[in-house]
C-alpha cells in the first residue's frame, strides 16, 4: 500500500509537471491582467469580435434592433453568434446567418453594427465609432 | 458586486440537493455530492417548471428543493441511517477524547491535531489543491474557455435567464443557437447565477466549472477510499480539462457525473451513481455512449442484469425530462449530435492511428493515460483477480475507443482537424474511467461501502 501511494503521488506530480510548462510558457509571453473578453488568449479572432461587439453595446438600447455587416460571411456568420449573448434584449436581424444571406440583408435593423473599416450604409448616415468598427444608426425606424 | 452575486447563487447549489446526499458519511463529501445533485434537481425543476407555465423566480426555484432537504434532514437528525451512525459513532469517539484536551493549551492541541494527517496525506491535499487552482486559473486567464461557450452555451443561459424560462421560443426562432437538441443542465445552472447577477459575468461564470471540479474530488475521495488516488485523479482530470479548453462548456460537468457514478458503482453506491448518471444525461448527449459502455461492464461484472436494469433506469428518467419538454414544445425529440452514414472510409484508419496520440496528450504528454494503464497492466501481472472488482471502469474503456474509430471511420473530410477538435473533450471520460480503474484495482480499502 505504502508503494502504491508513492506511485500515485509521484504520479501526479509528474502530471503537474504539464501544466508547469504551460504556466511557464504563457507567463513568459503574456502579461497578467484583465482579459478584455472571454477568449482574450486563446481564440485571438473571437476576442476581436467580442471586443467590438461589447464597445458597440452601450450605444444600442434594450428593445431596439440590430444587424451586422462585416467584410466576409463567415465574419458576420460568427459576430452574429457571438452577438446573440451579449445582446440578448435586442431584436436581431441578421444579414447573414450560418453562412447564408438573409432575405432583406438586415435592412429592417434601426442600429447597424459595422464590423472592420467603418464605413456606414447610405440609409444609416448617423455614425459612432467604437473599438473595432461604427455603430450606424438608422433615422426611420 | 456582478460576480459575487453570481458566486453566491452556485454557494446555494448544495443546499439543493442535500435531499439527495444525505446517507453520505462524510461531510465534505456529502457537500460535494450535494453540488452535483442540486444541479441535477434544479434542471428537472426548472424544465418541469417551463412545461407548466411557471416562470423563474429565485424563491419560486429554490423553496421546494429547500424544503425538501429540510424534511430529509430533520428526518435524519430524527433517524439517522445505519452509515451515518457509524460515522457518528467516530464522531462521538473523537469528541469525548477532544473534551479531555479541551484543558491543554492551543499549540499542545495542535500537536494531537497535526499527526493525523500523514505527511503523503498533506502532499495529497496540496497537490489537489494545485491542480484545482490550474484549471480555474487558465480559465480566469482566458485561455481555457472553450469558443462554444460564447457561442452557444452561454447565449442560451442569458436568453434563458431573460426570459426566467427554458425558452423554446428561442430555441425554435429563425435564428436559433447552433446545438439546440443539447440538454439543457448547463445553460440553466448558469441561468440560476444570472437571476442573481441581472448581468452576465462572462469569465466568472466560465470559471465556475472549476467548482465542478471541486465538488467531485471530495466524492472521488470518499468512493475510492483513496487520498493519493484522487490527488492522481485531480492532477491528471485539472491538466485534461485545461487543455481541452473547458472553461464555460459542458465538459467539466460531464466528466464529473461520469466520474461519480462509475466510482459508485464499484463502492457498491447504486442511488448515488443513479442521480449521478442522470446528471450526467442531461449534461451533454456524449453520456449516452459512455453510461451505456459503463452498463456493459456492469452486466458482465454482476454476471445479472438485476443492478444494470436499475442503473439504467435512472438516467433514461433523467433523459426522458428533456425529451419530454421537446415535445411539449414541438421541438425533435431526441439527440442529434452524432450522424451515422454507414459508408466507412477505410484509408482514415492510418490517419486515427497516427493523430490519436497527439489527441490523447490531455495537457501532460499523455502521461495522465500511462501511468494508471501501467499500475492496471502490474496488476493484472502480479494479482489479476484484484482486476475483478474495476470491470465496469475499465472494459468500458476499449468499448469507448472502439465507438470513436468506428465514428472516425464515417469521416468524409478534414479527419485531422476533427479529431484534433474532437477527441482531447471525448476522450476525457474514458481518462476518468482509467484512472479511477486503477485506482479500485490497487485499493485494498473497498469492503467501507459493503
Amino acid at each position: 500500500m505504502v508503494t502504491m501511494r508513492r506511485v500515485w503521488l509521484v504520479g501526479a506530480l509528474v502530471v503537474l509537471t504539464g501544466p508547469l510548462i504551460t504556466w511557464t510558457n504563457f507567463l513568459r509571453t503574456h502579461r497578467l491582467e484583465v482579459p478584455a473578453s472571454p477568449t482574450e488568449n486563446d481564440q485571438p479572432q473571437l476576442a476581436a469580435y467580442w471586443r467590438f461587439l461589447a464597445a458597440a453595446r452601450p450605444l444600442v438600447p434594450s428593445g431596439s434592433s440590430y444587424t451586422i455587416k462585416a467584410p466576409t460571411p463567415d465574419d458576420e456568420t460568427q459576430l452574429f453568434m457571438l452577438s446573440a449573448g451579449l445582446y440578448a434584449d435586442v431584436r436581431p436581424y441578421p444579414a447573414t446567418y450560418v453562412w447564408q444571406p438573409q432575405p432583406g440583408g438586415g435592412s429592417e435593423a434601426k442600429y447597424v453594427l459595422v464590423y472592420g473599416a467603418p464605413e456606414c450604409p447610405a440609409d444609416a448616415p448617423s455614425m459612432h465609432i467604437v473599438n473595432g468598427g461604427a455603430v450606424c444608426v438608422r433615422d426611420k425606424r | 458586486m456582478t460576480v459575487l452575486a453570481y458566486v453566491l447563487a452556485y454557494a446555494l447549489v448544495p443546499l439543493f440537493g442535500l435531499s439527495l446526499a444525505s446517507s453520505i458519511d462524510s461531510r465534505s463529501a456529502r457537500i460535494g455530492f450535494a453540488f452535483l445533485a442540486g444541479a441535477l434537481l434544479l434542471t428537472i425543476e426548472a424544465t418541469v417548471f417551463t412545461m407548466f407555465g411557471i416562470r423563474w423566480s429565485i424563491v419560486g426555484l429554490s423553496l421546494p428543493l429547500l424544503i425538501a432537504s429540510g424534511i430529509v434532514l430533520l428526518r435524519g437528525s430524527e433517524s439517522p441511517s445505519p452509515r451515518r451512525q457509524a460515522g457518528r459513532g467516530r464522531h462521538e469517539a473523537e469528541r469525548s477524547a477532544g473534551e479531555g484536551r479541551k484543558r491543554e493549551s492551543p499549540l499542545i492541541r495542535l500537536r494531537h491535531l497535526l499527526p493525523r494527517l500523514r505527511e503523503s496525506e498533506g502532499l495529497s491535499i496540496v497537490i489537489i489543491a494545485i491542480a484545482i487552482l490550474h484549471f480555474l486559473l487558465s480559465i480566469l486567464t482566458t485561455q481555457s474557455i472553450n469558443p462554444d461557450y460564447v457561442l452557444f452555451w452561454g447565449t442560451k443561459s442569458v436568453h434563458f435567464a431573460l426570459a426566467r424560462a427554458l425558452d423554446a421560443g428561442y430555441l425554435l426562432s429563425p435564428f436559433a443557437p447552433p446545438r439546440i437538441d443539447y440538454p439543457p443542465l448547463l445553460p440553466i445552472v448558469q441561468a440560476w447565477g444570472l437571476l442573481f447577477s441581472q448581468q452576465m459575468p462572462w469569465i466568472t461564470a466560465a470559471a465556475m466549472s472549476a467548482v465542478w471540479l471541486m465538488a467531485a474530488v471530495p466524492v472521488i475521495n470518499w468512493l475510492t477510499g483513496s487520498i493519493h488516488a484522487t490527488a492522481f485523479w485531480t492532477a491528471a482530470i485539472a491538466a485534461s480539462l485545461a487543455f481541452c479548453g473547458s472553461g464555460g462548456n459542458a465538459e467539466a460537468m460531464l466528466v464529473m457525473y461520469i466520474s461519480v457514478g462509475a466510482a459508485a458503482i464499484v463502492a457498491r453506491r447504486t442511488s448515488i451513481a443513479g442521480i449521478a448518471f442522470a446528471g450526467a444525461m442531461l449534461t451533454k448527449e456524449e453520456a449516452l455512449v459512455t453510461i451505456g459502455a459503463i452498463l456493459v461492464g456492469v452486466l458482465i461484472h454482476d454476471r445479472g442484469i438485476r443492478r444494470a436494469a436499475i442503473l439504467a433506469a435512472s438516467p433514461a428518467a433523467g433523459a426522458s425530462v428533456w425529451f419530454a419538454f421537446q415535445k411539449r414544445f414541438g421541438m425533435h425529440v431526441g439527440y442529434d449530435r452524432v450522424t451515422f452514414t454507414h459508408t466507412f472510409h477505410w484509408d482514415n484508419l492510418p490517419v486515427i492511428v497516427r493523430e490519436a496520440p497527439k489527441s490523447l496528450a490531455a495537457g501532460c504528454w499523455g502521461l495522465s493515460w500511462l501511468i494508471p494503464l501501467a499500475i492496471v497492466l502490474c496488476i493484472a501481472v502480479k494479482r489479476p483477480r484484484s482486476l475483478a472488482r474495476a470491470i465496469p471502469l475499465l472494459l468500458p474503456i476499449p468499448i469507448l475507443f472502439a465507438f470513436f474509430v468506428y465514428l472516425y471511420l464515417q469521416y468524409e473530410s478534414s479527419l485531422a482537424m476533427k479529431m484534433w477538435w474532437i477527441l482531447p473533450r471525448l476522450s476525457q471520460p474514458a481518462l476518468s474511467l482509467m484512472i479511477l480503474g486503477a485506482a479500485f484495482a490497487s485499493s485494498d480499502r473497498m469492503p467501507r461501502h459493503d
